[in-house]
């Protein structure tokens, strides 16, 4: 009913603009979208100041025991916690480390679950059925508490908690990569495609992959908000790295105390508002650009 | 002619209270994204008691939005104006309460897709009572049931006592229709509003589906508002018709007058555009550019820059709806002063047909096709073991000659998409013989048959799904170079040849597909299945999902493409008409076995196989006249089902004039004349038609029972 009053801008007639590159009319598309712009202005700022934290911040780590919990004061832009540690730096170190975490573990879980999706819908078969099976017995595993198990086993570093992550996370993308390929593949453009003579890899770089890469990217910023959310509970339940390396939930962790809670809101506030902010950042430009990458997406605002 | 005046408030000027509906000054616009879009402007019409009143158009011509208009069924973000009384009480702005007790009762619907208006959670039985009881709630149980059996039996369902406890999907894509219409009648509404009922459905089912709404009609006396793009469906039912464009009326009239007396360039345009299964033409008109589909505040007349007889007032003020006859208006600033003669001399007309003259009987065949046999089997269960086999190709046997047009017409489980799907190896058949220039395809190696698919190409239906929607024009046309491996800056200078050829340009390179219409996104795809230079061009319905005035545009350019590239085209389509207009040879099928075969004239005019006559018969001609005086022939029930196939000829259950033997034999592919084979024991000579047939056939029957009696 109301297909009958689509839009479709170009008549035969009209002038179509030339020399507008795809990317900078994706480019175009994102700028659309103001929450997207905010988030990626914010998360660029975070970024930005954890990598530049050696530059502008104390040390994170060194213990001065005549300043313990004092207020927020010109020496100490975010006050000092119980060990007299400059809480400002130690939110900055913290973010290196949640930021890290968050994007390493997003990235490969994003990448086992293109290889193995993509796999897995275009043969098909008993591979896509062992494949299948393994999501979801995968993800019927109680994760946190693996994780849990993995990292005391394995050591409690970055390197540990983001291998663990991606080997509890990849079905969640790769589920959805192989639902798209099974799609794709049977659109008529991939066959058309076969009929000139396409071999699978052209079939798979060309039409199947740049199918699956916008709603893999929408997967790969809730991955990597719910990494980072993930190690703050890791870190918040003592599990996380070891101390004295700062972490958002590790510092979150460190505020267990009620007169903390009740009297000392620079303790928890910066950390806990920067988890919050970071992840509803990295949602937005998830959203801006699954619009971006899809050139149906209209242009105009 | 009539002095020129606009006529007041509407069409029909006076008598405004006695029509049961009666529309006026109807506008519909529609907030979007991308500004306010003007889908109704200014109409009015008056439907009167027992009528069909058609609405035509092409998409965006704003036919639907009006019937859902009249139904109050718009969804929140269309602000719509003027009024619609219906038996003088006016239906904008009722209360969603009191609406939905007219829906239904005085006011109802058959929607397209059946399908999915139908619940499937429901048996149809259920669906009918429901309806019944929801207008009439002290009904009781037992008479709610027999009332719904009734109704299927009125829409010419057979057994309606077992049928009704069907669920949708147990029935046929036409039984299913049948059954719409049926829920639809169930409260004997006095207004039945059709949008476009037969569009997804073949065209022998297309003539029961109109039966059973005119039967429908009959039983119950309601006036039908029937919405369609198919100006053939006009002909054969409406008595007046509409013109929409563009939101606006275009042209009203007596069907005659409109088929006859048109006094509108659109119209006109539309009319010459559609081929048809009638007659040869030897050119289509064509109307330039696309339909629009999303139209702004209009400024001047919407139909100007498609139009041959436009001048500088068409572009500056909407033109009037201009009285040229009795109850004839047309909306245009020349209506009464022009007869809109289009120069036959000007770019307007293709003629192209007759600049062939390569006789290509005499060379040697593209493509050999020999006893094909395609089976697929049914796998069930847990251990895919195969239960059922469906036999889409039984035995076809085809040959395509240099330069030829070679038409397979069919209805859906016809096994014509199967067969072209085999030629191009996209799935390998049961048994039979493929030859493209004397190779065997099945034999070819994978390297072999890809430098094979250069030669041998495919135009896909949809332009919608054949296109990947993230790559641009430029990447998709030379897709196929890069396959083959073509250099970049050699395939970008093909690609925009290419472009040329089909009537685009190079200032499309970088557009995506969305931003084309249906017409364009379609040369795009021939264009990419011309990169390659092929020999042969398999074109599966390439036109089925355009514009009516698109298509034209698109099938003069597939005749203009046939001579330059040096193209052998395979043309599939359910389409009678489209495939006369592009094929030299016809093939005709049913159940996965060539009919009849014959030169394209010879077929349409002296059709021999009696599936030929009764789709012949079925196709409804865009012209009211012949119209009338067509004997359809309405086969009964549906194709069988190719996993269960009946024995002897594949045409007996639904053949009218079958006898005992064609149930145990079957007849062979046989010569009748030249190039002129035909599959029945009983073929019909030229002039035969299958009236006079079935009554001689009646007539040696009762004698040979006399006979026997003796």
């Amino acid at each position: 009913m109301v297909t009958d009053v689509a839009m479709e801008p170009l008549g035969l007639e009209a002038e179509p603009s030339v020399g507008q590159s795809p990317s900078s009319r994706a480019w175009r598309r994102f700028r659309r979208n103001k929450l997207a712009i905010g988030g990626l202005f914010f998360l660029t700022l975070v970024t930005v100041m954890s990598i530049l934290a050696p530059w502008i911040a104390q040390d994170p780590n060194a213990v001065d025991l005549s300043v313990v919990l004092q207020p927020p004061s010109t020496e100490h832009w975010l006050g000092t916690d119980q060990a007299g540690r400059d809480v400002f730096a130690r939110v900055l170190y913290g973010g290196r480390v949640s930021l890290l975490i968050g994007f390493a573990s997003a990235i490969s879980t994003v990448f086992i679950g293109l290889v193995f999706g993509t796999i897995a819908g275009y043969r098909g078969g008993v591979f896509d059925w062992i494949f299948m099976r393994l999501v979801e017995v995968v993800l019927s595993f109680p994760t946190l508490v693996l994780i849990i198990f993995f990292v005391t086993r394995f050591g409690r570093n970055v390197t540990t908690i983001v291998l663990v992550m991606a080997l509890f996370q990849w079905p969640i993308s790769g589920r959805l990569v192989r639902n798209m390929t099974v799609a794709i593949k049977e659109q008529e453009f991939v066959q058309a495609a076969r009929a000139f003579g396409a071999r699978g890899l052209h079939t798979t770089v060309r039409h199947l992959i740049p199918a699956a890469i916008g709603p893999l990217t929408v997967a790969g910023t809730l991955l990597a908000a719910q990494a980072i959310l993930i190690e703050s509970a890791l870190s918040f339940l003592g599990f996380g790295l070891s101390p004295p390396t700062a972490s958002w939930g590790s510092i979150l962790n460190e505020a267990q105390n009620l007169t903390i809670l009740e009297t000392m809101p620079w303790l928890w506030i910066p950390p806990g508002l920067l988890i919050t902010l970071t992840v509803l950042s990295i949602n937005f430009v998830g959203d801006g650009l699954r619009d971006a990458l899809d050139p149906r997406t209209s242009e105009m605002s | 002619m009539t002095e020129q005046r606009e006529a007041p408030g509407g069409p029909n000027g006076s008598g405004l209270e006695d029509s049961l509906l009666s529309v006026r000054d109807l506008t519909v616009r529609f907030r979007t994204t991308e500004g306010e879009v003007h889908a109704v402007n200014g109409l009015s019409l008056d439907l009167e008691k027992g009528e069909t009143l058609a609405i035509v158009g092409e998409s965006g011509s704003g036919k639907s939005v009006t019937s859902l208009a009249i139904m109050g069924l718009l969804p929140g973000e269309a602000t719509v104006e003027g009024s619609v009384k219906f038996d003088g009480r006016e239906l904008l702005g009722l209360s969603d309460r009191k609406m939905r007790r007219l829906r239904g009762r005085d006011i109802s619907m058959v929607f397209q897709d059946a399908m999915t208006s139908l619940d499937p959670v429901f048996t149809v039985g259920n669906q009918i009572i429901e309806t019944i009881k929801a207008h009439n709630p002290s009904i009781g149980a037992k008479d709610a049931r027999a009332r719904a059996v009734e109704l299927l039996d009125v829409v010419g369902i057979a057994a309606p006592h077992r049928r009704v406890d069907d669920f949708p999907h147990e029935m046929s894509g036409g039984m299913r229709q049948r059954a719409m219409i049926a829920v639809a009648i169930a409260n004997e509404p006095s207004v039945l509003i059709a949008d476009e009922p037969t569009t997804a459905l073949d065209v022998t089912i297309q003539a029961q589906v109109m039966e059973a709404l005119a039967l429908a009609q009959d039983a119950t006396g309601a006036a039908i508002l029937l919405i369609t793009h198919d100006l053939g469906l006009v002909a054969s039912y409406a008595d007046r018709v509409l013109v929409m464009y563009g939101g606006f009326a275009f042209e009203m009239g007596q069907a005659d007058e409109v088929f006859y007396r048109s006094k509108n360039p659109y119209t006109l345009g539309l009319l010459n555009s559609i081929p048809r299964a009638d007659r040869r033409d030897e050119q289509l008109q064509l109307i330039r550019g696309a339909p629009p589909t999303a139209v702004r505040k209009p400024v001047g007349c919407v139909f100007a820059p498609r139009c041959d007889f436009a001048e500088d007032v068409c572009a500056e003020q909407v033109p009037p709806l201009i009285e040229v006859g009795s109850g004839h208006h047309s909306r245009c600033h020349f209506a009464s002063s022009s007869d809109f003669i289009v120069d036959e001399t000007d770019g307007g007309v293709a003629d192209l047909r007759s600049r062939r003259s390569i006789e290509y009987e005499e060379a040697a065949p593209v493509l050999e096709v020999k006893n094909l046999v395609k089976h697929f089997p049914v796998r069930d269960g847990f251990f895919k073991r195969s239960t059922a086999v469906v036999k889409a190709v039984n035995g076809v046997d085809l040959t395509v000659g240099k330069q030829e047009s070679l038409g397979i017409v069919g209805e859906s489980g016809s096994g014509k998409t199967t067969v072209a799907r085999c030629i191009l190896r996209m799935t390998e058949p049961t048994s039979g013989s493929i030859k493209f220039k004397g190779l065997e395809i099945q034999d070819l190696e994978e390297s072999e048959m890809r430098e094979l698919r250069k030669d041998l190409q495919l135009v896909f239906q949809d332009p919608y799904a054949s296109l990947n929607p993230r790559m641009t024009v430029r990447e998709i046309v030379a897709e196929p170079l890069k396959i083959h491996g073509w250099s970049k800056s050699e395939s970008r200078k093909r690609v925009v040849e290419l472009l040329e050829a089909v009537g685009l340009s190079e200032g499309h390179l970088t557009r995506y597909p969305h931003e084309f219409s249906g017409g364009q996104r379609q040369r795009i795809g021939i264009a990419r299945s011309l990169s390659l230079g092929p020999s042969l061009l398999i074109l599966d319905e390439p036109v089925s999902a355009l514009d009516v005035s698109v298509q034209a545009q698109v099938l003069n350019m597939l005749d203009s493409l046939q001579a330059a590239f040096d193209l052998a085209y395979i043309y599939i389509a359910h389409d009678l008409s489209v495939v006369r207009h592009v094929s030299d040879r016809v093939a005709v099928m049913y159940l996965g076995e060539v009919v009849e075969t014959a030169d394209s004239d010879q077929l349409y005019e002296s059709p021999a196989h009696p599936y030929t006559h009764s789709l012949l018969s079925a196709v409804p001609v865009p012209d009211p006249t012949s119209a009338r005086s067509q004997k359809r022939i309405v086969l009964e029930g549906d194709i069988p089902d190719p996993s269960d196939l009946p024995g002897g000829c594949a045409f007996h259950t639904r053949c009218p004039i079958a006898q005992d033997t064609c149930e145990v034999e079957k007849p062979p592919l046989r010569s009748i004349a030249d190039g002129h084979m035909v599959a029945c024991h009983f073929f019909l000579e030229p002039g035969e038609t299958l009236e006079n047939r079935r009554a001689k056939t009646i007539n040696q029957y009762q004698l040979k029972k006399n006979v026997d009696q003796y």
